[in-house]
């Protein structure tokens, strides 16, 4: 039995990528395993594909992930024309590669997640420190991210003046420092502020694929205690911020959905999704004059660069420019360069924060560019309309021939 | 200007590094030449070829309020260039100094410094401005 899948391209223009849908819906439908289907085009060609078992404790979640071979047609923006069909149909052996919680799956330290694909690594600590200093706020950083040799997070060091002068060791980027947990309405404070640069993650899952890895993460459960107005009893929550990173193959960003989990001690297996607010910390080295591209109307994306510089007559430039750049469905605050809080005077112009704005769940992209003629401003905004804003993520099963 | 970014210190106790890559390049150029890979052109890529890693030394061996101190006098001296482009020339300039300073007594060394300053001094000194007669 083959299933038509029909997808939808919300944008006026012909568009081919990464397509992601719930699977559970197609799953429970047409009876299929995540671990044995397949994709094929209408010429039965078979289609890079994969299920990601996001949060092990709720299948609702799983993900079905896979390529579009041939650019969609231009479809409307609502959403609301197919144009474009793959088909699904089950296979005896696991013919997708499959992808499934792994405790060995990336490579490095029990305390650390490294993803890498042909373009990129990123290195993620999970633990508030990765020796036996006294260095303990890097829980929850990229403290590495590298294009081949050269690390993005300190370039002038890694790339020209390599190894005689180590590393920024402060270098790290994609850190949520801080939660804010809104309190209720009769509470005598209006946020309850969480410190997670100090607080170690652990791994849930890990998947891997033909078209991307992804990895959820989730912080030690730490306590949020609402009071009774009336009675004054406790109700005390024990929640985590739980991160997955999803790192498509050949891709140079990094795609994270983050959202707040709380669960009443007594009360067994249930949870409740909490509203927050993070903010996101980088100490980031982009030269002495980063260019900051943000607009106060579109609180949607900004980047950052250290512009390429040394143009050269007959060589051009001789200096690659670099960048970050940052995107999210919910809307950042003001940036702040450098970071007012940042301890260390003397080296805060490499720091960064910004805040996301509240809300349930956010899907956020990270960035990341090394030299290449496109600017970094155009990437970011681009990226944010493709993966963030009108990805392709409607899915509907038909049943076909 | 390697005052006012106070990366005198850094060249000094980098200067190994510094010298190894420097003359790193030209052997490769010069070895270009020889096998005929390169004819012209050469002044140009070495320039080219050593001004990202004098940048390096520049934003490693700096910081922000000495860079600023630099810049400021960029600006005035010459309004609307590139504060990184023309600290990394300039720095360039002072390594060629220093390097036919410290290769005193070594006249291979020396031969390979001064070669080195033709090719920085074709490329990055100003031409003489045109006089009345030309």
């Amino acid at each position: 039995m083959t299933h038509k899948l029909s997808v939808f391209n919300p944008s006026n223009y012909p568009r081919g990528g990464h397509v992601v849908t719930p699977w559970q819906p197609i799953g429970e439908k047409t009876g299929i395993s995540p671990d044995a289907f397949q994709l094929l085009t209408e010429h039965r060609q078979p289609i890079p594909a994969q299920v990601d078992q996001i949060d092990p404790s709720d299948h609702s979640l799983d993900t079905l992930a896979f390529v579009l071979p041939d650019n969609a047609a231009p479809g409307l923006e609502d959403y609301s024309q197919p144009t474009a069909a793959v088909f699904l149909e089950s296979v005896e052996a696991p013919k997708a590669e499959k992808s499934s919680a792994a405790v060995a799956g990336p490579v490095g330290l029990p305390t650390r997640v490294e993803i890498t694909n042909e373009r990129l690594t990123v290195s993620f600590s999970l633990e508030p420190s990765q020796d036996k200093s006294k260095c303990n706020w890097f829980a929850g950083s990229a403290q590495s991210v590298r294009f081949g040799e050269t690390e993005l997070l300190d370039v002038w060091a890694s790339r020209f003046i390599r190894s005689w002068e180590g590393h920024d060791l402060e270098k790290r980027c994609m850190q949520v420092d801080r939660l804010m947990i809104p309190m209720p309405a009769w509470a005598n404070e209006p946020e309850q502020e969480v410190s997670l640069f100090n607080r170690p993650y652990q791994m849930l899952s890990y998947c891997t694929g033909p078209v991307r890895q992804a990895c959820t993460i989730a912080s030690v459960p730490f306590e949020y205690i609402c009071v009774d107005p009336f009675h004054g009893g406790h109700t005390r929550l024990e929640c985590s911020l739980y991160r997955t990173l999803i790192f498509y193959n050949s891709a140079d960003y990094v795609i994270e959905e983050l959202w707040l989990k709380g669960r009443d001690s007594k009360v067994k297996g249930e949870s409740v999704a909490l509203f927050f607010s993070a903010r996101y910390f980088t100490f980031m080295y982009l030269g002495f004059d980063p260019v900051i591209y943000r607009y106060e109307q579109v609180p949607d994306w900004f980047a950052l660069e250290c512009p390429r510089s040394g143009i050269y007559p007959g060589y051009g430039f001789t200096i690659p420019g670099y960048g970050y750049g940052f995107a999210t469905d919910v809307h950042a605050r003001q940036l702040r360069y450098p970071h007012p809080e940042y301890p260390v005077g003397v080296k805060s112009y490499k720091t960064f924060s910004w805040e996301l704005n509240p809300c349930k769940k956010a899907r956020c992209l990270h960035l990341f560019q090394l030299g290449g003629p496109e600017s970094i401003e155009h990437r970011t905004g681009h990226a944010w309309y493709e993966e963030i804003y009108k990805p392709l993520n409607k899915v509907e099963l038909e049943r076909g021939e | 200007m390697v005052d006012k970014l106070e990366i005198g210190g850094f060249i000094e106790d980098h200067w190994e590094d510094i010298e190894k890559r420097v003359l790193d390049v030209e052997r490769r150029i010069e070895e270009a030449k020889q096998k005929g890979k390169l004819e012209t052109g050469g002044n140009v890529i070495f320039v080219a070829e050593c001004l990202p890693f004098v940048a390096g030394i520049v934003h490693v061996g700096s910081n922000l309020d000495k860079f600023r101190v630099a810049k400021r006098w960029i600006d005035a001296e010459l309004p609307n260039a590139d504060a990184v482009s023309v600290l990394s020339a300039l720095t360039f300039l002072y390594l060629v100094m220093e390097g036919k300073k410290k290769a005193e007594g070594d006249q291979e060394k020396l031969e390979k410094w001064e070669k080195i300053q033709c090719r920085v001094d074709s490329l990055l000194l100003p031409q003489k401005p045109p006089t009345a007669a030309a």
